[in-house]
């Protein structure tokens, strides 16, 4: 039985508030819980802390999540690790394009609660 | 024709006319000839019974000189004394003396060529010429002829004539008559006469009967191969004895056959080389050969006359011939020209000439028949002048016409030209009839090189699919094949000449006739670059607006729920109230803007619809479940009455939750506490019916028709709840009439409003487009 303090957890999201609520989410959930502003200090934070889920937004300053799920997809370690979109954006475009990118999920984040987050999360990694 | 018929008639009677000339003329000829050879022989036979008779004549002249008294004295005296004395003495030349005269005289008057007087014994007693023979000499000593004649003459005691002896030296032809000379009936001597035969020269050159040329020929063998004339002849008067000819040649064959005992009558050529008709006979008496001829051309002088005589006659006939073959022909060339007239008459464009003939034969019938021929041509006339004034009026009103068409084309053209879409036409075999300016344009062809060849060879759509790019015509065959208007999809691109993909927007539309037979396509297109470009960053703005819109809405989401959620410790029932008060304000307001974002899709028709087959009572009981809170909190009674044994239909399942969402949560809001809301799905005919009626507050008259539009919420919806965002009917019934469906409803203002909804059971039409939509 996994819990969720052997798994750590990636935000990349440039909107403070937010991450904030995941970071503090997840926190209490009782995660490893590391962050990133944007996709650039998101690579940087992945391939050192080798999370074993990352939550990404899409629209961020400097490298965006798409163009970060890119490269990460080119590391060893990074092509595996499975991410979870999670954008404002709702186009079918750039629904293609993070899926195609090796998206697990895209999810539209004004549409879903954060304990619905917390499930899926614990649903991907195994922990009941 | 009367030169044919007169040449008939020449030929049938001048042929048979021709024969019998000639034949009555070659006979005439035959029979002249014949006839004057009959008549020669007559000639001749005559000459020579005159010749016979003539020496018959001399002999009997000899035999009655010899009679004379004295004569028979002289004799006697000469005998007496020729016996006593001899020729000699001189008593003889007394006696010789005295009767010479007489004796000469005799001589001279019968012309004989000497008279001598004979002993019966043969001895000479006296000789006229007694130069040559002088008395006493033996006559008989040269001539044996002479001695047998006399000898003959004794025995028979009659008087003889010998055969003509020829005597070149003297050119004469001699020969003797032997009398013997009676007293008392004894024998006293001999009276032997000499004659030559120029007597008959007479009965030669009588050409009486022998016209102008005739002549009669005389000759003798003389030697064993030659033939000597004998007479001086018409044509030759020195032949005598000085003509010749060879025996056993081609000379003078007349005399020859004659001179061989032979009797005939033919055509020979004669001495002189000239062609005649000649009769011979032989005289046996003096072995003379005798001829008698004329020239032919003289025998047929006759003929010729005759000739001449057939000549007239045959030409009289001739030109009787000729009039009676005229005259034939006439009577029947006579109507046949008439006719012939007639017709030409007729030809020349006079119909109203007929012929009359009453030749009472056929010709006549044929004039009848030809005149029937003629009424029945005039009635044609008279109809094809009525046909053709109608086809003039035809043919005006098709120049008319024709004249309307060529300007419609004309105007056709000037609008084709002048439109500011490109449109082309395409034939049922796909080939390029029409291409307009803005076609040439946009495409970067020119006319001229895409028309009457297939369009795609030169013009090239094609479509992006994902990253993938493919040839894509279908827009026109769909068009032919559905024979309806097809858009073109949104995602086609024309490649223009110089290789540029440009997207394009525009419809094929196909082509019939009058009867419905597809004759073409006609596709009007638009370069879109623009349009795109706009719609790109409009939905470019739109994303990026709800994502800007949508981001502090998400942090009060989650703070919001979290609270709620007592994550950060409890709060109490104020505090609960409140953060349900935020909360709700916040889905409004993410409502809002999912809302929005729809509507901008279903604006720029980005979205898509993909049918799959849907239970539609399972996803009307999920939605129901979903608005269980709402339902409840108002105690509404839902009833549900769905149909049975409802078909699968091909669904949007999206789509389908939106409409059942949208219509249920109007229902339940709009209808008061402890209402009722009845949701019915039934197959109706062709379709899925869906029925959600409520006892609600209904939508008052003068707002009906603005029910669908955009952001519209009646007033008194407005008054009951000021949630809504009068997007959801929009939304809704753009989606059914895009998926093929109905959506209307009826409505009394606090009575209730049912919706109704319907699917066809062939399922929502699939849509392709970016997007899905929001919320």
């Amino acid at each position: 039985m996994t819990t969720p303090q052997e798994k750590k957890i990636l935000i990349v999201e440039d909107e403070a508030p937010l991450r904030q609520a995941l970071f503090d989410k997840f926190s209490r959930e009782g995660f490893q819980v590391v962050q990133a502003k944007n996709g650039e200090e998101g690579l940087v934070v992945a391939v050192e802390e080798h999370p074993d889920i990352i939550l990404l937004d899409i629209i961020m300053p400097k490298v965006d999540g798409l163009a970060m799920l890119k490269s990460l997809r080119n590391d060893e370690w990074g092509k595996d690790v499975p991410v979870i979109i999670l954008t404002n954006l709702s186009d079918a475009e750039n629904v293609s394009k993070a899926m195609e990118s090796g998206a697990y999920e895209f999810l539209v984040k004004s549409d879903c609660k954060v304990n619905e987050l917390v499930n899926r999360v614990k649903s991907k990694l195994g922990i009941s | 024709m009367t030169t044919k018929f007169i040449i008939l008639f020449l030929t049938i009677s001048l042929i048979p006319l021709a024969i019998a000339i000639y034949v009555s003329y070659d006979s005439s000829k035959m029979v002249l000839e014949e006839e004057t050879a009959r008549y020669f022989y007559g000639i001749i036979d005559n000459k020579v019974n005159q010749i016979e008779s003539y020496f018959s004549d001399r002999k009997e002249e000899a035999a009655t000189l010899v009679k004379i008294p004295t004569v028979v004295e002289s004799l006697e005296r000469f005998n007496g004394i020729f016996q006593k004395m001899g020729a000699k003495s001189s008593e003889y030349k007394t006696l010789d003396k005295e009767i010479r005269p007489f004796l000469t005289y005799f001589q001279k008057a019968s012309n004989y060529v000497d008279l001598m007087l004979v002993s019966p014994n043969g001895d000479l007693l006296f000789s006229v010429n007694n130069r040559e023979k002088k008395a006493g000499t033996d006559i008989f000593a040269e001539d044996v002829n002479l001695k047998a004649l006399f000898n003959k003459s004794k025995i028979l005691l009659e008087t003889e004539m010998s055969l003509f002896e020829y005597y070149p030296e003297n050119q004469k032809l001699y020969a003797y008559i032997v009398t013997p000379v009676l007293k008392e009936e004894i024998l006293i001597g001999f009276g032997i006469f000499r004659i030559d035969h120029e007597g008959i020269f007479d009965i030669i050159q009588d050409y009486t009967g022998l016209g102008e040329s005739g002549e009669t020929i005389l000759a003798l063998k003389n030697g064993n191969n030659k033939a000597i004339f004998i007479t001086p002849i018409r044509h030759d008067p020195e032949a005598a004895f000085k003509r010749e000819i060879i025996l056993n040649s081609d000379e003078q064959t007349d005399v020859q056959k004659a001179l061989q005992g032979q009797r005939g009558w033919g055509i020979a050529t004669d001495y002189r080389g000239k062609e005649v008709l000649t009769v011979w006979r032989y005289l046996p008496v003096f072995q003379w050969g005798m001829v008698v001829k004329m020239d032919l051309v003289e025998v047929l002088e006759m003929v010729e006359g005759f000739k001449t005589t057939l000549s007239v006659i045959s030409l009289i006939l001739l030109i009787m011939i000729v009039l009676i073959a005229l005259l034939m022909v006439h009577s029947v060339s006579g109507p046949v020209k008439k006719l012939t007239r007639v017709a030409a008459d007729i030809s020349r464009g006079n119909l109203s000439a007929r012929a009359e003939i009453n030749s009472g034969d056929e010709i006549e019938k044929l004039a009848q028949s030809f005149n029937q021929m003629t009424d029945s041509l005039l009635k044609t006339q008279e109809n094809l002048k009525e046909k053709s004034k109608d086809l003039a009026n035809n043919l005006e009103n098709l120049s008319r016409e024709k004249q309307k068409v060529v300007q419609a084309k004309e105007r056709l053209d000037t609008v084709l030209y002048s439109i500011g879409d490109g449109v082309f036409v395409v034939d049922v075999d796909q080939k390029i009839t029409i291409f307009n300016q803005e076609a040439e344009i946009i495409s970067g062809f020119s006319a001229n090189e895409v028309i009457n060849k297939k369009y795609s060879r030169n013009l090239k759509f094609t479509t992006r699919e994902g990253e993938k790019e493919k040839m894509n015509n279908r827009f026109i065959q769909e068009a032919v094949e559905e024979g309806e208007i097809k858009k073109i999809s949104s995602k086609v691109f024309l490649i223009s000449k110089s290789g540029k993909k440009i997207p394009i927007s525009g419809s094929a539309a196909p082509l019939k006739d009058n009867f419905g037979k597809f004759i073409g396509c006609v596709i009007v297109f638009r370069d879109v670059t623009k349009e795109r470009e706009i719609d790109r960053a409009k939905t470019e703005f739109v994303s990026l607006a709800s994502h800007q819109l949508r981001t502090p809405l998400s942090a009060v989401n989650w703070y919001t729920e979290m609270l709620l959620n007592e994550d950060i410790g409890k709060i109490n029932k104020k505090q609960k109230e409140y953060l349900n008060f935020l909360t709700q304000a916040n889905n409004r307001m993410v409502e809002l803007v999912n809302s929005l974002l729809n509507v901008s899709r279903i604006e720029l028709g980005t979205f898509t619809i993909e049918p799959e087959p849907t239970n539609f009572t399972e996803v009307a009981d999920s939605v129901i479940r979903e608005q269980n809170q709402q339902i409840e909190g108002k105690e509404i009674r839902l009833t549900k009455d769905y149909g049975l044994n409802l078909p699968i239909v091909n669904a949007d399942l999206k789509f389908l939750r939106v409409i059942f969402q949208n219509l249920l949560s109007n229902a339940v809001k709009y209808t008061p506490e402890k209402g009722s809301v009845t949701l019915s799905i039934k197959e109706e005919k062709n379709d899925i019916l869906i029925k959600i009626q409520d006892t609600g507050y209904g939508i008052p008259q003068n707002q009906q028709s603005k029910i669908f539009t955009k952001l519209f919420r009646a007033d008194n919806a407005r008054e009951k709840d000021t949630d809504g965002n009068g997007l959801g009917l929009y939304i809704v019934k753009s989606i059914i009439e895009q998926a093929g469906g109905k959506i209307w409803f009826e409505s009394k203002e606090n009575k209730g409003t049912t919706f109704y909804v319907t699917i066809p059971l062939s399922g929502m039409k699939k849509k392709k487009g970016a997007e899905v939509l929001a919320g």
